[in-house]
């Protein structure tokens, strides 16, 4: 195990490096793109007030607009999307409110998008926009995800960032360390010495094992850190973002395990390497497709990243540690069918 | 455990890579305290049977004993009492070559580094460089070291002598010849017959993946026979010559060239009766066999 760490201390320090800048860098940064990650504000949005009343099937919009001087009547606008508003009624209202009635679809009451122009002098003048629900912005609409949120930019962070940028990086070291020592030859001299094959497979995978943990930790106390430097960690969150990076523990001991037995099986650096890529990519892009194809939400279910729940630990503090247990069996399940094809194969000379 | 039985017994060992036949079928015996030589051709199988019986490779068929051990159950127990030099061979490019030794000699289960350091000193290897820096006979001198370390009784070496430049190779054979008054017992593949005929006891040769011919270096020696030549005042009838144990004749005019594989006073005797202006024998090398042996279809 010493020895791996010998040969490879430079390129896992150096990533070790790269993370923790990483992490501390998006934090940093963060707060200056807050702004790009809320919502557009609606025109004039506060000068008009939205109330909902629930009446089963339906729900009734109340609206009322602060008064402007000098107005005939009001006209009310309404459309789903904000860009095209088509007069709700031809006639002028005469009083500051008004109601409408929304019909409720699947998802409860739907997005309507209101505009309360003003007549004066002949003239019609925007007295503000309104909508039904809370707006979303472009990325919470794509991700899922309120990126203005502390929560919400850690979850930005791991799931389409270096989360992926991790796990790529690990399976290559898995599958890279194993295959490394057949193509560099060193194979034949290790295993001539009194090492069975099973040893010599568990010993680099405690050392993978290890280094994953010890990154995870950093990476999650870098994580708090930051957030505490600029002045946005609530105690609350300590914990979150600590176990947001911890639980990706198993998911990337599952990965390290294909890797390896990728590597034991095909014995050739490249094409382990590249086999433990598709794993991930596969994963991710299975991932992506749940997340923004409605219906097809089930399907991260069949991924171990898709127990990697970061909106439950983030802003639920819940995580299952069956699913944990569950994802480090599978690793380990893996793990062992790598040992059973290593001590089976002939060793490529 | 045989402690006075073949400290190598391979019976019967195939190995086959799918379709392609590795080696077949093959027997042999290594015994304590002896040096044997495995010479063949390129491809011919000698790594595949020194890998097989280190359980690097599964084999097909067959049995390997090992001590009196079997190869791929008591692999681990067999290990412990073998160095191994591989014909292909690689370290950490990154690492002195000391730290790497050490490393290995762990692996081994020994903490005693001294005979490590003297075989280096020895074998003039700078431990302190960096194993990427070595030059290929350098390298090879740590593949050496590495082998010898740990002071075991069997060293299996495939064609150890690669990249040693002459001085050091024959460094080499002495040292071998000292490893084996110790006791030790060392089979070692070459493709070099003047190293075989140099240094070992006995020499099995192996071509197209089988085994041909398993002999003592001095048996073989006199079972290759010697060339003789002679120059007659005229010409001469090559029936003169139609004695058993006479072969290759080769009759140019007043010359006559054959291998004598019979009694030379025989031969001798039928050429009194003739002029003789000159006459050469010469004994074969092993060399000159080998290039015999495998000029000819089957093996001879």
């Amino acid at each position: 195990m010493l020895i791996e760490l010998r040969t490879n201390w430079k390129v896992l320090l150096t990533f070790l490096a790269v993370v923790s800048f990483l992490v501390a860098g998006m934090v940093a940064a963060w707060p200056s793109m807050g702004t790009a990650f809320q919502a557009d504000a609606l025109k004039g949005e506060e000068n008009v007030s939205v109330e909902l009343e629930d009446l089963g099937d339906t729900v009734k919009v109340h609206l009322q607009w602060s008064p402007v001087e000098g107005a005939d009547n009001y006209t009310l606008l309404a459309y789903p999307q904000p860009q095209m508003l088509v007069p709700e009624r031809a006639e002028g209202i005469d009083t500051e409110s008004a109601e409408h009635l929304l019909e409720k679809d699947e998802g409860g009451t739907p997005q309507m998008y209101f505009a309360v122009v003003a007549l004066v002098d002949g003239e019609r003048q925007l007295v503000g926009m309104a909508s039904s629900l809370e707006r979303t912005s472009v990325y919470e609409e794509t991700f899922g995800v309120n990126m203005s949120r502390v929560e919400g930019m850690a979850s930005f962070m791991w799931d389409l960032f270096w989360g992926l940028l991790m796990m790529l990086f690990l399976g290559y070291v898995a599958a890279s360390t194993v295959s490394r020592d057949f193509e560099e030859r060193k194979m034949d001299i290790i295993l001539s010495k009194p090492v069975s094959r099973r040893r010599y497979l568990l010993e680099k995978f405690a050392f993978l094992t290890a280094y994953t943990a010890l990154m995870l930790l950093v990476a999650g106390l870098v994580l708090v850190g930051s957030m505490a430097a600029i002045g946005e960690l609530s105690e609350g969150m300590v914990a979150p973002l600590l176990m947001s990076s911890l639980l990706a523990f198993p998911v990337v001991l599952l990965i390290m395990a294909v890797g390896t037995l990728a590597a034991v099986y095909v014995q050739d650096g490249r094409t382990a390497v590249g086999l433990v890529f598709l794993f991930v990519l596969l994963q991710v892009g299975i991932n992506l497709v749940a997340s923004m194809a409605e219906g097809l939400e089930h399907l991260s279910s069949y991924t171990a990243m898709g127990y990697w729940d970061l909106d439950a630990i983030l802003f639920d503090n819940v995580y299952s540690v069956g699913d944990f247990v569950l994802i480090a069996a599978a690793a380990l399940a893996v793990l062992a069918v790598a040992v059973l094809v290593f001590e089976r194969r002939d060793m490529a000379g | 455990m045989t402690e006075n039985g073949p400290v190598i017994e391979i019976r019967g060992l195939t190995k086959n890579y799918g379709d392609v036949v590795g080696i077949k079928d093959l027997d042999l015996n290594i015994h304590r305290g002896e040096i044997m030589g495995f010479l063949g051709p390129n491809g011919a199988g000698k790594t595949t049977t020194i890998r097989t019986c280190l359980d690097l490779l599964q084999k097909t068929s067959g049995e390997v004993r090992i001590f009196g051990l079997d190869s791929h159950h008591d692999s681990i127990e067999i290990r412990r009492r073998i160095g191994y030099l591989p014909g292909d061979f690689g370290m950490y490019n990154d690492l002195p070559v000391r730290t790497i030794l050490r490393y290995l000699l762990s692996l081994s289960g020994y903490e005693d580094d001294g005979p490590m350091e003297e075989l280096a000193r020895r074998f003039a290897l700078d431990l302190d460089k960096r194993y990427g820096s070595l030059s290929k006979g350098n390298r090879q001198k740590a593949g050496i070291v590495q082998a010898f370390m740990a002071g075991q009784e069997l060293i299996i070496m495939d064609e150890p002598t690669a990249g040693l430049d002459p001085l050091m190779q024959q460094e080499f054979y002495e040292f071998l010849r000292e490893e084996r008054a110790e006791g030790k017992t060392i089979f070692m593949s070459s493709h070099i017959l003047a190293e075989v005929e140099e240094v070992c006891d006995r020499v099995a040769i192996i071509r197209d993946a089988e085994l041909q011919v398993v002999e003592r270096i001095d048996a073989l020696k006199e079972k290759m026979g010697k060339t003789l030549e002679i120059e007659f005042d005229k010409e001469i009838d090559p029936s003169v010559f139609d004695i058993r144990g006479v072969e290759g004749l080769e009759v140019d005019g007043r010359r006559a060239r054959m291998i004598i594989a019979c009694d030379l006073d025989q031969v001798v005797k039928r050429v009194s009766e003739h002029n003789i202006v000159n006459m050469s024998l010469e004994t074969f090398s092993l060399d000159q066999f080998f290039m015999t042996y495998y000029s000819r279809p089957g093996g001879g």
